[in-house]
């Protein structure tokens, strides 16, 4: 899906990927700059260097996507003490995972609550502990 | 996985006799369901492997009506049924001899017992429902009102503790009253078309005819399995095309399609009869929970809960009690009365050795099983049994899955890997916890090249110790890396994907000492029957090498390797053959090199790389090719051979060109 991103001068919503004023720019590959297509102001793309991500969320105490569009959102997205509630999968994951998930109680409009992140993803469901893989904690999509 | 895993030619009758039917005891896994089969049954416990798999099953007579047996059947999560222990419940459940089944399920979390119970209730069998571990479901402030809940099944409801058998009688009054539940569940239209349309040809079903075709419609391999062997294969194929032109009217699987109905009335039963205050565990049990799975300090608690293992398997149970056992029972005490017998009663010499010679079946065989490996089961089970008991194990493959990760596996895999460093022909078997045929290959293989056995680990560490610490290090380094790449490289090499890790961290529990020791003796029991065989195979095997005079010619052969690419004398060409035969001999051998002053540092530390890496003994391979195939065996062996060589070679190489250990 694509990224959008607000001009922090002129308001003008764009994608930073395609319609960026500085998609021909030599050195724009990596560079966390981006020009806006509406006015040319230069404004930072958090989601493409850390150490912005790092300072904000010094700053304002919030962990990395949570400022993204809500669809976007999975269970790997929620900080650890957390917790949301389950919206549905992703389609890339395998039936019968889904269904082992779905089990477990990790059903649509279940609440649950992310314990840790690491070394796996820990959450807890009804009174269920459940460990698993972050590739599949990406694959479960919630909203708060 | 595919059903043929669930048909090796391994088994064992089950011999219960049980004129009374049988009751299943059936429940997802973790919510205490060996315990209420323990409060229900008698003492004669046969633990055996479902037939044809090699699935362990317990069976018992019961303690309320002997003549019927209660059945404790393998945890399933959901139904269809996907890994090798749920299709032995759901064979089960296909039985015509089940006359009850008690569904166990965790009652603080009801809408998981509540999703497996409403498809079991589908199949129509007198059935009761066992609300289990009612005591943590008041702790954690769930109450049900299981009269409701019996009012919403229409089958009976018994609140259980199983742990103290709080309504265990009760359980058993109703299991004996048991009648059909009369449970019913309606699916989207376009499937109860589809039910009517194949329901006429499963009539003769064991379970109820619609069950049987929601079961085949939702893709059950053993429901597959049934219908194929059951229904004329015109009709088979009608029977496909109806389920294909079902499939192409919703984008899920169908299974996932029924699974979203079910899932709809279990919420709404859920929250007619569940109140839940949600109090979240407190305590020293939720407190070492957490912290057992912490990031950081897991790693602590990981260190002591080994060190601990550690202490008991390795140095009480592989040292004080073999040495007592191996050197003083059997060295002193046995083994001269039993040579002295069987050469008197049997004065031919080779068939008296056959029995009590070098390679002799007990001499060899019954000692190295009784007093070698007896004692390091026993301990590690019993150690194994408290770790399986707290609920510590699932939280063991949380900590260790980014290093199995690597090697194409998840922490499920650290079981048997751990359980390695015991007995790897033990380890073998455990490889079936694992959930697919992939994993338990690249296990297999894995414990085959990298781990040794507490025999093998004894005598290397104890002669590396005799050099300098640093060529201890320079051992582990070695061992460990080359577990790794070659970890690393097979999981690349083997078709198919890793699967991710998702498993339960049921709260911590202290064990009960009761069932543990049950549980060690039923595993014992086992290990007797199972692997000792195995034992006498191969060294009865041996026996035949070493009659042949094929050993001596094999060694011959193998000497221009050991000298020429290897660096070490003649002699441990013997030494490496004998550590295929067992692997303790093997490295025994060199340890009488060494002490013989023949072999320098590199040398040694060289010939303790190949000889760990080397195949592994021949028990081990017979147990390969019994799990698995003789080809594989086969491959595992000829795989490893030359790898053991290529990296012995290249360490002598590297180790004399940066001049360690001159």
């Amino acid at each position: 899906m694509s990224r959008q991103l607000t001009c922090s001068l002129c308001g003008h919503t764009f994608d930073p990927a395609a319609e960026a004023a500085c998609v021909s720019c030599p050195v724009r590959k990596g560079c966390p700059l981006v020009c806006c297509p509406g006015c040319g102001h230069v404004t930072v793309d958090t989601e493409r260097s850390r150490l912005v991500q790092l300072a904000t969320g010094l700053v304002h105490g919030k962990r990395r996507g949570q400022d993204s569009a809500p669809t976007d959102r999975t269970l790997a997205d929620i900080a650890p003490g957390d917790s949301g509630v389950v919206k549905g999968y992703c389609p890339s994951i395998q039936a019968s995972r889904r269904e082992q998930l779905e089990a477990y109680g990790l059903s649509a409009g279940r609440g649950v609550a992310v314990v840790q992140h690491a070394p796996v993803t820990v959450i807890r469901v009804d009174h269920t502990e459940l460990a698993l893989e972050t590739e599949l904690a990406t694959a479960i999509l919630v909203h708060r | 996985m595919s059903p043929s895993v669930a048909t090796r030619p391994v088994d064992i009758p089950m011999t219960v006799p049980a004129t009374g039917g049988r009751i299943a005891l059936v429940g997802q896994p973790n919510v205490g369901k060996s315990l209420l089969f323990r409060a229900l049954t008698g003492r004669h416990v046969l633990v055996a492997n479902y037939p044809g798999t090699t699935v362990e099953v317990a069976q018992a007579a019961a303690r309320f009506q002997p003549e019927v047996v209660v059945v404790d059947a393998p945890g399933i999560v959901t139904l269809p049924a996907r890994s090798e222990g749920e299709h032995v419940t759901v064979r089960l459940l296909l039985e015509r001899d089940i006359r009850a089944v008690a569904l166990v399920g965790d009652a603080k979390n009801l809408r998981r017992t509540l999703l497996l119970a409403i498809q079991v209730a589908e199949m129509g069998m007198p059935m009761v429902l066992a609300l289990n571990m009612m005591d943590e479901a008041e702790e954690h402030g769930v109450g049900v009102n299981h009269e409701l809940l019996a009012a919403h099944l229409g089958l009976p409801v018994v609140p259980t503790v199983a742990t103290v058998g709080r309504g265990v009688d009760d359980l058993a009054r109703s299991l004996e009253a048991a009648e059909e539940s009369g449970f019913r569940l309606a699916y989207p239209a376009e499937i109860e078309e589809a039910v009517a349309a194949v329901v006429a040809t499963m009539a003769c079903a064991p379970i109820a005819p619609r069950a049987m075709a929601l079961l085949w419609l939702a893709g059950d391999p053993i429901a597959a399995g049934w219908v194929a062997g059951n229904v004329a294969s015109a009709v088979h194929d009608e029977l496909e095309a109806t389920r294909r032109r079902l499939q192409l009217g919703f984008r899920e699987p169908l299974s996932s399609v029924m699974q979203a109905t079910r899932i709809a009335v279990v919420d709404r039963v859920a929250d007619a009869v569940v109140t839940d205050r949600r109090l979240g565990l407190s305590g020293w049990r939720a407190g070492l929970g957490r912290l057992s799975a912490h990031p950081f300090w897991g790693l602590p608690v990981l260190a002591g809960v080994l060190y601990a293992m550690y202490w008991f398997v390795g140095v009480f149970g592989a040292g004080m009690l073999v040495d007592a056992l191996e050197d003083g029972l059997f060295g002193t005490a046995i083994n001269p009365r039993v040579i002295d017998w069987v050469r008197d009663l049997l004065p031919v010499e080779p068939i008296a050795d056959f029995f009590v010679g070098d390679y002799g079946l007990w001499t060899t065989g019954m000692t190295y099983a009784l007093a070698l490996i007896l004692p390091i089961v026993v301990t590690f089970f019993l150690a194994f049994g408290i770790l399986e008991d707290s609920g510590y194990l699932p939280r063991l493959a949380v900590l260790t899955n980014r290093v199995f990760r690597a090697m194409g596996l998840n922490g499920q895999a650290v079981v048997p890997m751990v359980l390695g460093l015991g007995c790897v022909t033990m380890a073998t078997i455990t490889t079936r916890i694992l959930d697919t045929k992939r994993e338990r290959l690249l296990v297999i293989f894995l414990l085959a090249l990298a781990v040794p056995c507490s025999a093998q680990l004894g005598v290397v560490m104890g002669l590396l110790a005799g050099i300098s610490f640093a060529a201890t290090v320079i051992w582990g380094a070695v061992v460990v890396w080359v577990l790794l790449a070659i970890g690393w490289l097979a999981a690349r090499l083997l078709p198919g994907e890793r699967s991710t890790l998702l498993v339960e961290l049921p709260p911590l529990r202290r064990p009960r000492l009761g069932n543990v020791v049950l549980k060690t003796l039923a595993r014992v029991e086992w290990y007797l029957k199972e692997v000792v065989p195995i034992f006498l195979a191969g060294t009865a095997a041996l026996f035949v090498l070493d009659r042949l005079e094929v050993l001596p010619r094999i060694v011959s052969a193998a000497e221009p390797l050991v000298v020429g690419w290897l660096g070490l004398p003649a002699a441990a060409a013997t030494a490496f053959l004998m550590g295929f035969l067992r692997r303790d001999f093997g490295a025994a051998g060199l340890f009488a090199l060494a002490a013989g002053g023949l072999l320098s540092p590199t040398q040694l530390v060289v010939a303790m790389v190949t000889i760990t890496l080397f195949v592994p003994c021949i028990a081990s391979v017979f147990m390969i090719a019994r799990e698995r195939s003789w080809a594989t065996a086969a491959g595992v062996t000829v795989i490893i051979f030359p790898l053991a060589f290529l990296v012995g070679g290249t360490l002598s190489r590297t180790l004399t060109l940066v001049g360690w250990g001159a």
